[in-house]
């Protein structure tokens, strides 16, 4: 333990970090105006020749490389790939009122452990997703259980405290849905209950693949733009995978919920 | 995302990613590999919206790459890697304390769960402090102590603990 520490002290009282000191030769240089940064840059010879340097490397790099050869070679590589924009065209989560559907929905007897948080020291909340499939009464989804396209899903939630909810969809492509609420941008309060179920369903559309059930149960009401920016840097973090994805730096406990879906048989 | 973007893109990141596989898996030819599947995955990225920090997200996914490469087994194992290094060999490499050094822990964060390799890559790859790597992926400094403790215990169990040091050595 002393190793680390002592590590860290150095490196508190050093120059920038080697990726601070990237950052700064190779962003654009908007991105540093009147930062600490900029400000220890402008007095430090060592780290003035180091951004230098780097960029001098990067324009060595391009004339060996340049850019157009490279970029064309993979686009004509990706291009022969099918294009999956029109999967998604049918997404959009169009969402349907549950009045008039006939559709039973139960909350399960045995919850899943991962969709119960509590707030710190507060109460348990329990989420369920139910599936709705060609026309059979809804039922709570089993854990890892596939969907299928078609499929129409619906929120439950259960608990003795009352909070705001948000639900959102994260597919492959970082495409952002708010699944709900559905009516405004922004999170609805939902107030302590035995069981309740949530209006609204969604209609899964043809795409196949993983996708995430973002579900974030908060004390004060989040806009949309917060929980899209919190996910949005969740998915880049992850470098645009998925399974990789975890959301944090938002007031709010979170549930990542992952599902797949496949092709009928 | 469309070829003109990803044309800037690379422009002004694509040595810095470049650079950054060369370092974690020290082969030319295997850093190249890596900067075409990262900017593969560039192309494939189809949303609206601007990515916030393009040089950190390039960098995840470089190290996706990289790591990847490494688990399969394409680049030397790590047991082989330390023995060169005991010998002080090079495999035909251009190699320094500092480079040795990075692909070490490459080496040993391929081995790791994400969780580990995400707070590890930022403090030992990109020399970041505990209190930017705890900001830059949204936990607590306690946390990221926790992880790179395992990290320095699987390093330990590689390497033995008389050589976990080496890991802090600086490369910049």
């Amino acid at each position: 333990m002393k190793v680390i520490d002592r590590e860290e002290v150095a490196r508190q009282r050093r120059h920038p970090s080697p990726r601070s000191i990237e950052s700064f030769a190779f962003d654009p240089p908007e991105n540093h105006r009147q930062t600490q940064l900029s400000d220890h840059i402008d007095e430090c010879e060592r780290c003035q020749q180091r951004v230098e340097q780097l960029r001098s490397e990067r324009d060595g790099f391009l004339t060996d490389r340049p850019a157009a050869p490279f970029i064309a070679a993979l686009s004509r590589g990706t291009a022969s790939e099918p294009s999956r924009r029109f999967r998604w065209l049918a997404l959009a989560a169009a969402v349907l009122l549950a009045v008039g559907t006939g559709v039973y929905l139960g909350i399960p007897r045995t919850p899943d452990p991962s969709s119960v948080v509590q707030f710190k020291g507060g109460k348990h909340i329990n989420f369920t997703i139910f599936v709705g499939r060609d026309g059979a009464p809804a039922r709570p989804r089993r854990e890892a259980e596939p969907l299928y396209p078609g499929d129409v899903i619906r929120f439950g939630v259960a608990g003795a405290q009352s909070g705001y909810l948000y639900i959102a969809n994260l597919d492959g492509e970082n495409r952002f849905t708010r699944y709900y609420p559905a009516d405004k941008p922004a999170s609805a309060p939902v107030l302590k209950s035995e069981r309740q179920i949530l209006e609204g369903s969604i209609v899964l559309d043809e795409y196949l693949g993983p996708e995430l059930i973002i579900i974030f149960w908060s004390k004060q009401p989040l806009d949309d733009a917060t929980v899209r920016r919190a996910v949005t840097r969740a998915f880049d973090r992850a470098g645009g995978e998925l399974e990789r994805v975890e959301v944090a730096g938002i007031d709010a406990v979170v549930i990542v919920k992952r599902i797949r879906k496949v092709a009928r048989r | 995302m469309d070829a003109a973007l990803a044309k800037e893109m690379y422009q002004r990141y694509g040595y810095a990613v470049h650079r950054r596989c060369l370092r974690l898996l020290r082969e030319s030819a295997a850093a190249d590999d890596a900067l075409h599947d990262v900017f593969i995955k560039v192309l494939r990225y189809r949303s609206a919206a601007p990515v916030e920090h393009p040089l950190a997200w390039l960098y995840t996914i470089a190290d996706r790459c990289c790591f990847d490469a490494l688990k399969k087994g394409r680049r030397l194992t790590l047991v082989d890697r330390t023995e060169q290094l005991e010998c002080g060999e090079s495999n035909g490499q251009s190699s320094t304390p500092a480079a040795d050094r990075v692909h070490l822990v490459a080496q040993l964060l391929a081995r790791c769960s994400d969780r580990i390799r995400r707070v590890a890559v930022l403090y030992y790859i990109d020399g970041m402090t505990q209190q930017e790597v705890a900001e830059a992926v949204g936990c607590s400094r306690k946390t990221v102590k926790k992880r790179l403790a395992a990290f320095r215990d699987k390093a330990a169990a590689n390497l033995g603990e008389s050589r976990v040091e080496e890991l802090n050595h600086e490369s910049h």
